[in-house]
Formats: structure tokens, sequence, C-alpha cells
């Protein structure tokens, strides 16, 4: 019973948050964004699905910029225009309408990525098991997944849907223009600096990175998208609604 | 006619708080409330302010209490508003529902979360019981004022609830839809047995399907219980008669002893009385004595505007 009420409300989110015209738009800047080469095509195969200088910076502020606005649409608009109201008065419980929300908002944002890399990939004659295809969709999720939990945490908080979508840019800004004056290893605990190591030293093998600056990147995205869905979810069940 | 205590089919409350605090900051919006319901058709009045949608807000679970208990069926409303919610239904003051559903479609989900077997037939038969089956297929943003109340209705019903809140269920409508909607909520009362809390500014509409009344101030709950009683309480005894042969029952009427006073309007008798006890249990004698038939006999006051207004006052001095 307990999932059946769950999938029930992951079914409503979708149908509710991904409804015309909200996919079609997100896949089609995405396909975009994507498929769109700046640069000189290069001799390594990866770095035509992926330029680390250049496309995945560009797919990463793009996707930040997606997810903050399906998170605050989904989650800050609905306690803000009291629809969350009406989930609260049904039998379930508020951990499963905020994870219903965040699982659904996650999944379809990087299937959608996921398949703009995959078929950027396949454009370049590279298969999409290959291992290093693999890497990419890894950092993919993982980003998806650190900038899904932030986005989150802000909208629980906030509560309002452009105040949750300023806040997100703000902090994205903020750290991205304060802490590259920090030294590696510590640099890369900031996401975007943290994907580009993370694939710099597993994909292509590069000696600028160290092991070092791999765990370094890897845990700080994966203990703060724990940290920040965990207090989401902790302050979505305090929450006290009037 | 308003229900009067021999009427009422259930008559254990369901809804109890002990001293109900809950405060904003500095600012006190419940101050040891203490409420409870008549188990049937109940309203909570009282002015913009006074803490009713806070009250509800609390027993719905939304809100924790600083102070105090609140209870619905016997469960404790915040650690176990899950339980509560598997049998209450409600219609909040402004809903909003998501726009780009229809209704069935949004009834389906609601049936499925209560765990309904059959939530599509629930739906579509919940949306033929609010007058909504026309419109099931229509997008609920095209919807106008009285067809969303209608939707909150149906909702707030499909999980066949014991008891349904609603907070100020008739502010959007004219008045033929509060009309329906106050017939609906009787015969839904009548029919399944559901209890109803209303929580509502317009007095005369909830003294013709209420049993049982609440009058909350500043967060404190100033007067409660039967509006029989409380009529009798605070009412000015004139009673309103309809009967077959006016003429003849005014003439029996007036020479009654408890009668201070009795005078006909347009066929419409109006009795002020020294004993209402007396009154109400010869009246009928009277009417059955004269072989004519008693359609009506209710308190004239408007018994709940009156009340109402006598306990605030009260409450100001």
């Amino acid at each position: 019973m307990k999932y059946k009420k769950f999938f029930r409300l992951t079914l409503w989110e979708f149908e509710e948050i991904w409804r015309l015209p909200t996919l079609e738009l997100i896949i089609g800047i995405a396909v975009f964004f994507g498929l769109s080469s700046t640069t000189a095509p290069s001799s390594l195969p990866l770095r035509q699905i992926v330029d680390v200088e250049g496309n995945m910076f560009r797919l990463t502020l793009f996707e930040m910029f997606i997810i903050a606005v399906l998170f605050a649409r989904s989650v800050a608009g609905n306690i803000e225009k009291r629809e969350i109201l009406n989930l609260f008065t049904y039998p379930v419980k508020r951990v499963s309408i905020l994870a219903s929300k965040f699982i659904v908002n996650v999944s379809l944002i990087f299937i959608i990525f996921a398949s703009v890399i995959v078929a950027r990939g396949l454009l370049s004659q590279l298969e999409p098991w290959n291992t290093l295809m693999l890497i990419v969709l890894f950092i993919l999720f993982l980003e998806t997944l650190f900038f899904s939990t932030l986005s989150l945490l802000l909208s629980v908080i906030a509560k309002k849907t452009w105040a949750t979508i300023l806040l997100v840019i703000i902090f994205f800004f903020t750290i991205t223009s304060f802490m590259p004056q920090l030294e590696p290893p510590l640099k890369y605990a900031i996401p975007t600096y943290g994907a580009q190591a993370m694939f710099s030293y597993l994909a292509l093998g590069s000696h600028d990175y160290t092991f070092e600056d791999f765990t370094v990147a890897l845990s700080s995205m994966v203990i703060m998208s724990i940290i920040f869905l965990l207090v989401s979810f902790i302050h979505f069940k305090r929450m006290q609604v009037d | 006619m308003a229900y009067t205590k021999k009427e009422i089919p259930t008559l254990n409350p369901i809804i109890t708080t002990n001293n109900l605090t809950k405060r904003f900051g500095k600012a006190t919006a419940l101050n040891e409330l203490n409420l409870k319901d008549g188990g049937g058709i109940s309203g909570f009045v009282g002015p913009n302010g006074a803490g009713k949608t806070t009250t509800i807000h609390i027993l719905l679970g939304f809100l924790k209490p600083n102070d105090g208990t609140a209870t619905v069926f016997g469960l404790d409303c915040w650690k176990e508003s899950l339980k509560i919610r598997q049998k209450i239904g409600f219609l909040q003051e402004h809903p909003a529902y998501p726009s780009a559903f229809t209704a069935q479609r949004f009834l389906e989900h609601v049936g499925h979360l209560y765990g309904l077997q059959q939530p599509k037939q629930k739906a579509k038969d919940t949306l033929k019981e609010v007058g909504l089956a026309h419109a099931a297929e229509k997008a609920i943003g095209t919807y106008s004022a009285g067809m969303f109340q209608r939707l909150g209705l149906a909702q707030a019903l499909i999980g066949e609830p014991q008891l349904v809140i609603l907070d100020e269920p008739t502010a959007n409508l004219d008045p033929s839809g509060r009309l329906e909607l106050l017939e609906k909520i009787k015969q839904l009362h009548k029919d399944k047995g559901i209890c109803f809390l209303i929580s509502t500014h317009i007095l005369p509409e909830l003294e013709k399907i209420c049993n049982w009344v609440s009058i909350i101030n500043e967060g404190s709950i100033v007067e409660q219980g039967y509006i029989q009683d409380l009529a009798n309480k605070y009412s000015s005894n004139t009673y309103r008669i309809t009967v077959s042969d006016p003429p003849t029952f005014l003439k029996a009427l007036q020479k009654q002893t408890f009668i201070e006073e009795a005078w006909s309007e347009e066929n419409i008798i109006y009795a002020k009385v020294k004993d209402t006890n007396a009154f109400r249990e010869e009246a009928p004698r009277i009417a059955t004595a004269k072989k004519m038939q008693l359609i009506e006999l209710r308190p004239v006051y408007g018994a709940l505007e009156q009340i109402y207004s006598i306990a605030m006052k009260r409450e100001e001095q």
C-alpha cells in the first residue's frame, strides 16, 4: 500500500510538473547546448563528447538553472501557492511527498542530459557502454544530484519560486567567483571544478590532477548532497504551514 | 429547520482540544482553547483573526501547538496525523488544485492516496454527487468559482471520510450556490452519517444546518453548545410556527398560560413564550388536538446571530 501511494505521488508529480511544454522545452534546449560545439575537434574521442573547458561547463550552467527552476516550481511553488496543503490533508507522509518530487525531477533531468551526452557520443562513434562514457554519465549524475539537493533545500527554506531560483544562482556564482582562490585540493570541493577534476583524472588520465584532488571532488559532492538532502527532509517534515 | 438534540444521530464529540495554545513569535493565535464539536454538523464561528483557521490547521497536523492537546477521533493531531487524515476530508478557504489536471484525473489520484479499491469509479461517482459530472474531463483551470468549490467538496468526500472540515465553504459562492452546498452537506450527514465542522462568517446559513456551534474570539472559546440550548440561554424566546390552519391555532395558543404574546403575519404565527419547555411540549399537542398539521416550529432570533452577538459582547465586557 505504501509503495502504491508513493507510486501515485510520483505519477502525480510527473503529470503536474512535466506537462507540456516543460518537457519539450528542456529537451530542446539541452539538445542545443549539448550537441552544439564551439571548440575545434579533438583527437581524443571523449573530447568530442564533452569538452571539459567548454561544453561541459556550459551544460553544467544550463543544467543548474533548469534544476533550480524545476525544484522552485515543484516544491517552493507548491508551498507558495498552498497546493502543498492539499497533499498534506491526504493520508500520505510528508517524507513521501518530498521524496516523490525529488525522485521524479532528478530522474528526468538526468535522463534528458544523459541522453544528450550519449547522443553526442554516438555521433562520435563512441558506444554508450564504453567505460569513458560511463565515467561521464557518473559525473553527470553526481552533478545532477548535487544541484538537485541544493535546489531542494533552498526550495523548502525559501518557500517562494523566485526566491529559490535567485538563491541558487547567487550560491552558484558566489562559490565560482570567490572559491577559485582556494588552493587545490580544496578548490575541487566546488562542484564545477570538482567535476572537471574527476573527469580529467578518471577519463583522460590527466597528470594535472592527483588522486587526492579526485577524492576531495568526489567526497565533497557526495557528502554535501547527503547533507542537503537530509536537512531538506527534516525541515520539510517539521515545517509548519498556516 | 435546525436540528434539535433528539434528532442528532451521533452525540460523541470527535474533536477535542484542551487548553490549546499556539503562538507565532510574540503573537498568540490560540490561547488555551477548549473546543469540542457536537458530533453532527458543527459550526465554528468567530471574527476574522479569531484563530479559526489556525485551530483547523492544528487539527489537520499542519501546525504543532505550543501547549495543550488537540485530538480528533481520540488521536493526537500532531503525532498521529496520518491516521486522522485517513478518516477526514478537508476543504480549505482558498483551495489551489493542479490547474492542468481534469477533475476526474485529480480525484483518481486523490482516491489512490486514500487507498480506495476503485478510485476511477469512485471519482466518477463523487463528481456526480457534487454535480460536476458534466465537467469531469475539463481542465480544472477552466472552472468557475462555484465549480471549483464543488471540486473542493468532492476531493474532501472521495476518501469516504467520517468527518469533513470545511473552512469558509461558501465564501466564493453566489446565493444559490450557497444554498445548494448547504443542502448537500445536510443530505450527506443524513444519508451517510458524515460529520462536519464548518468554519464560516455567515451565521444565518450555518443556523440552517448546524446542531452545535462553537464561538471563538481572540484565540479562546467564548461560548459553545447545542444551538437549541444556547438559544434558550440567549434568545428572546420568540418562536415561528407554521401550521395548516393558522387562525385556529393562533386562537388556541393565545389562551395558553405559557404564552406571553402571539400574533400572525402572512399565515405564519409568532409567539413570545414565558416557558420554553412547556411551549415545545404543548404546541404539537394543540395542533394534534385541533387536527391540523404542524409544519414548522423554530425559534426566531436569528438565533445564531443573537447568540453570537451576546456572547461576543459579554466577552468584551
